[in-house]
């Protein structure tokens, strides 16, 4: 082997290049490979005419200014990560609208003072059961950072004795928790409206996960960044870079190798072998354990029911387009506004669960984003970058399409969706299409080679939420030397867990090496 | 700790966290200890419409007018080649002499021939010196060629275009134009084309026959050949007059293809038509050439300087002419960077200048805005003004 690295990172995504900037920082001789031709993985863009589409991200928490800094503002000032972010106005407008009937409408601002007045007016006296339901994601920080300082170990006493709200939150739903902390249910249907962000329906998703995305959201406020969220991956690779780690791009890895039960290295396509003490993986375990794997024997059984036992989350669809009107022109005032055909989060999760598209039918789900509403400079003078996009919990995309049907069948989709938004909200879209591309799940497979491509990482079971993974701490144990970064993670998926999972991850691969290979 | 949260928390079952990882063990358990399924529906169709490459031969020559030649391709294992849309063109790699190209050539024939996996392409050797002729020489009954898959963004899109698109071309573009006739004709779209094919004279009408046997059985399609030399439906050039003339009635979409030098002056027969954007779409048609831009800087003319190569692990040093692309000058010397489009679109041969400076047409100019801020170039629109270091596919 002509190359050594201390760590070999393979896929470039969020979690990828998080963890080549830390584990550069703290002195690994660091190499990532990526099979496309640039960092980023979902964090990207693409240009059509003369517009650039943001691929994936809607928002990201956790930045905060001056003192409101958020703990992924820390992070990246710390590991020196220079992004020009800019602040959302609102949290987000959701619309409930059962056919064409309005039923619920409200703007949610960010900031804890204006979003309580807004609750306040929604629901009067509504105020003193929020209070209680933040104060769960102070004590719910409270445990996880004891959780973390026990590296996986809590003594069962302790967190009785100093824990006991946190040990009760992470055993609940989150509409477990919001009905115990007696939150009104209208309030509960417009808090309800990040669900697809979670892909998975109130009753499902973690009190532990849902709580700290709220609290993010809502309380500190949420931002994009400048120039798309391709900005955030090159800024990531541009200081990695300047720590010492290589890059290797358009590269696929084909193989991880092992020796002695332990991974000692990769080999690409065209037949480079790479020795490293450890691999991160920021790819599927399904893909690692199933294909990258030289040798499948030493998958711990554990490991492979896992993958059988669980689903996939959330497929994602969105149609982009490039608008030749300005948002005011048209009329669009919000940033993101959620649109549904119920507040029942249950009920739209079965229909985003459903066996079959619903072709012909209507479009539902949806989270419709201007762009030019946070970033005036988003497009050119007299125009808009619009997206609407949903998201698919079963695997009807996968039966409904072939590549005979695939053209027609995106088109009737993205057609419903605008058609869906235009009702709704009385604005004209379709006469100013001046760029449209679509993504389907399709799409996705192809660019992140998911399976499915599936862009949530697993569902968010109540056996399989954010609360069992973090309780699993090291007791579920891989190949010694192999990590994973990504959605499948701790912490689940989005920008603020994947870049967090590559920051935690690489501290464990410090550990692992430090140790001479030992876990 | 809040005794408020405290004392709703009474009502909470604090015993319930100790059920979570039973919970998950007994979820776990009912797995099956197989391997992970990975040949998804959505993952088997991304790679049957984006193959990484598509392994091909040569299974008819057609000659065409003034030397062009049609090649019928067909996949070398047998079977269906990658769907396409009316308008997108393949990526060839080409081995020619010491160097590998790429050049990038318009479908020509009905979308249908994929699944009954078939292609064809039309190359017209003048247009496009050095690969056309080399093509046009060397591309025999039984030749096996390395294509993409289909690609690029001329295509006509219900979402977006007009149901009737008015076509204006030159030269080889017209080669996507024949697509979308063929398209029409067979069924497969549903939009109306009126062509205007601006050509020399009567013998230099590449697709000629083709098109106007199309344009005989299909109501939908319109042919309207203009011959500069006279002697066609429209003599002389393609004017604002004349597109005024054969504009339909109602919403259309105006699609221009043709070389650099056409392109340039359909700009100005379009201007005055006061079209908003969305209804116009583009595409130029061969190399792009620093010589022929008007703010290219022409202290750099004749000047050739040093481009450093860094590749992975190897690092190489080649000379770059300042008229020719960043891309050529490495394929030249034998490296094998990666492009396809060769017109700034599609962002494959995306690599980091991390020194010097380049002249890039603001025609071709489809960086993303974070590759712009970080010193990203696509080379094969990239001309060098200065020495140059380069990182190709490594960082």
């Amino acid at each position: 082997m002509g190359n050594k690295y201390d760590l070999v990172i393979v896929g470039a995504g969020n979690g990828g290049t998080m963890a080549a900037c830390r584990a550069s920082m703290m002195g690994l001789k660091t190499l990532v490979i990526e099979k496309h031709n640039m960092v980023g993985g979902a964090a990207t863009s693409f240009v059509r005419g003369r517009f650039e589409f943001e691929a994936s991200l809607h928002e990201i928490p956790d930045f905060g200014q001056g003192a409101e800094r958020g703990n992924l503002g820390r992070l990246f000032d710390e590991l020196g990560i220079q992004v020009d972010m800019l602040l959302i106005p609102d949290a987000f407008r959701t619309i409930v609208a059962e056919g064409d009937t309005v039923t619920m409408d409200v703007t949610v601002p960010h900031g804890r003072e204006a979003f309580m007045a807004c609750m306040e007016e929604q629901s009067p006296g509504c105020s003193k059961s929020l209070e209680l339901y933040f104060e769960g994601a102070r004590e719910l920080e409270r445990g996880l950072n004891y959780l973390g300082a026990s590296r996986g170990k809590p003594d069962p006493e302790v967190l009785r004795r100093d824990y006991p709200i946190f040990c009760k939150i992470m055993s609940m739903s989150t509409a477990e928790y919001l009905r115990a902390v007696g939150v009104p249910q209208k309030i509960q249907d417009i808090i309800g409206a990040y669900w697809p962000y979670q892909g998975s329906d109130l009753e499902t998703i973690d009190a532990s996960r849902y709580l700290l995305m709220t609290e993010g959201y809502f309380l500190a406020g949420a931002y994009m960044p400048k120039l798309r969220s391709h900005e955030i991956a090159n800024a990531i690779q541009k200081r990695s870079r300047e720590l010492g780690c290589d890059f290797w791009y358009e590269t696929e890895v084909t193989k991880i190798l092992t020796k002695k039960g332990a991974v000692c290295g990769v080999e690409t396509k065209d037949g480079r072998r790479v020795e490293a003490c450890a691999v991160i993986a920021n790819v599927f375990p399904d893909i690692v354990y199933g294909k990258l794997l030289d040798d499948k024997s030493l998958v711990p059984a554990f490991e492979r029911k896992k993958i059988q036992a669980r689903s996939y989350g959330f497929r994602g669809f969105s149609v982009y387009m490039g608008l030749d009107r300005t948002a005011e022109e048209l009329g669009i005032k919000d940033y993101n506004v959620f649109i549904n055909s119920s507040a029942d989060t249950k009920e739209l999760f079965r229909q985003a669960a459903a066996p079959e598209l619903p072709l012909g039918g209507r479009a539902d789900n949806l989270s419709c984003t201007c762009l030019n509403i946070v970033n005036p400079e988003a497009t050119p003078p007299g125009t808009a970058h619009f997206a609407i996009t949903t998201g698919f919990a079963a695997d009807a995309w996968d039966k409904a399409v072939t590549p005979e049907n695939y053209v027609r069948v995106k088109r009737e989709m993205a057609d419903m969706m605008i058609e869906r938004y235009e009702k709704v909200m009385g604005i004209d879209i379709r006469s100013h299409i001046e760029e449209i591309a679509i993504a389907t799940p399709v799409t996705f497979a192809r660019y992140m080679g998911t399976p499915q491509g599936v862009i949530y990482g697993y569902h968010s079971s109540r056996w399989d939420g954010m609360s069992a993974r973090t309780m699993v701490g090291g007791s579920e144990p891989t190949v010694p030397g192999l990590f994973f970064v990504g959605a499948h993670g701790a912490r689940l998926s989005g920008f603020l867990p994947t870049l967090t999972s590559g920051d935690i991850t690489a501290k464990q691969v410090m550990g692992y090496v430090m140790g001479g290979g030992k876990a | 700790m809040s005794q408020d949260l405290m004392r709703y928390a009474a009502r909470m079952d604090l015993s319930k966290m100790g059920a979570i990882m039973p919970r998950r063990m007994a979820h776990i358990a009912q797995g099956a200890p197989v391997p992970p399924k990975l040949d998804y529906a959505a993952n088997l169709t991304a790679k049957a419409l984006h193959p990484k490459c598509q392994k091909l031969l040569v299974a008819e020559v057609i000659e065409r007018e003034g030397g062009a030649k049609s090649f019928v391709l067909r996949a070398q294992e047998g079977g269906e080649l990658a769907r396409f849309r009316a308008g997108q063109f393949l990526s060839f790699s080409l081995a020619i002499g010491g160097s590998t190209i790429t050049r990038a050539y318009s479908l020509c024939c009905p979308p249908s021939w994929a699944k009954q996996g078939k292609y064809m392409i039309t190359v017209k050797p003048s247009e496009d010196g050095f690969a056309g002729n080399w093509i046009c020489a060397n591309w025999h009954e039984g030749t096996q060629v390395t294509a993409s898959a289909p690609l690029g963004e001329f295509s006509y899109t219900r979402l977006r275009d007009a149901r009737h698109i008015l076509g204006v071309c030159g030269g080889s573009g017209v080669t996507p134009f024949c697509a979308m006739a063929c398209a029409i004709a067979e069924g497969s779209e549903d939009y109306s084309l009126t062509l205007l094919y601006g050509s020399r004279d009567s013998d230099s009408i590449l697709l000629g026959e083709e098109l106007a046997a199309l344009a005989q059985r299909c109501e939908r399609f319109t042919l309207v050949n203009v011959l500069e030399r006279g002697g066609g439906d429209e003599s002389g050039y393609i004017t604002t007059e004349l597109i005024k003339k054969y504009m339909p009635e109602g919403d259309c979409s105006l699609f221009v293809c043709g070389p650099a030098a056409m392109m340039q002056a359909m700009e100005t027969a379009i201007a005055p038509l006061g079209l908003p954007e969305r209804r116009i779409r583009r595409k130029t048609y061969g190399v792009t050439e620093a010589a022929l831009e008007a703010d290219w800087p022409q202290e750099a003319a004749g000047k050739t300087f040093s481009l450093t190569v860094k590749m992975r692990d190897q690092t190489y040093t080649v000379p770059c002419a300042s008229g020719e692309t960043v891309l050529v000058a490495m394929e030249r010397a034998g490296l094998e960077p990666p492009s396809r489009c060769r017109s700034g679109e599609c962002g494959w041969c995306r690599s980091r200048l991390s020194a010097g400076t380049v002249y890039i047409p603001a025609r071709t100019e489809h960086r993303r805005k974070a590759d712009l801020a970080y010193g990203y170039i696509h080379p094969c629109c990239s001309f060098p003004t200065s020495d140059l270091t380069l990182c190709v596919g490594c960082e």
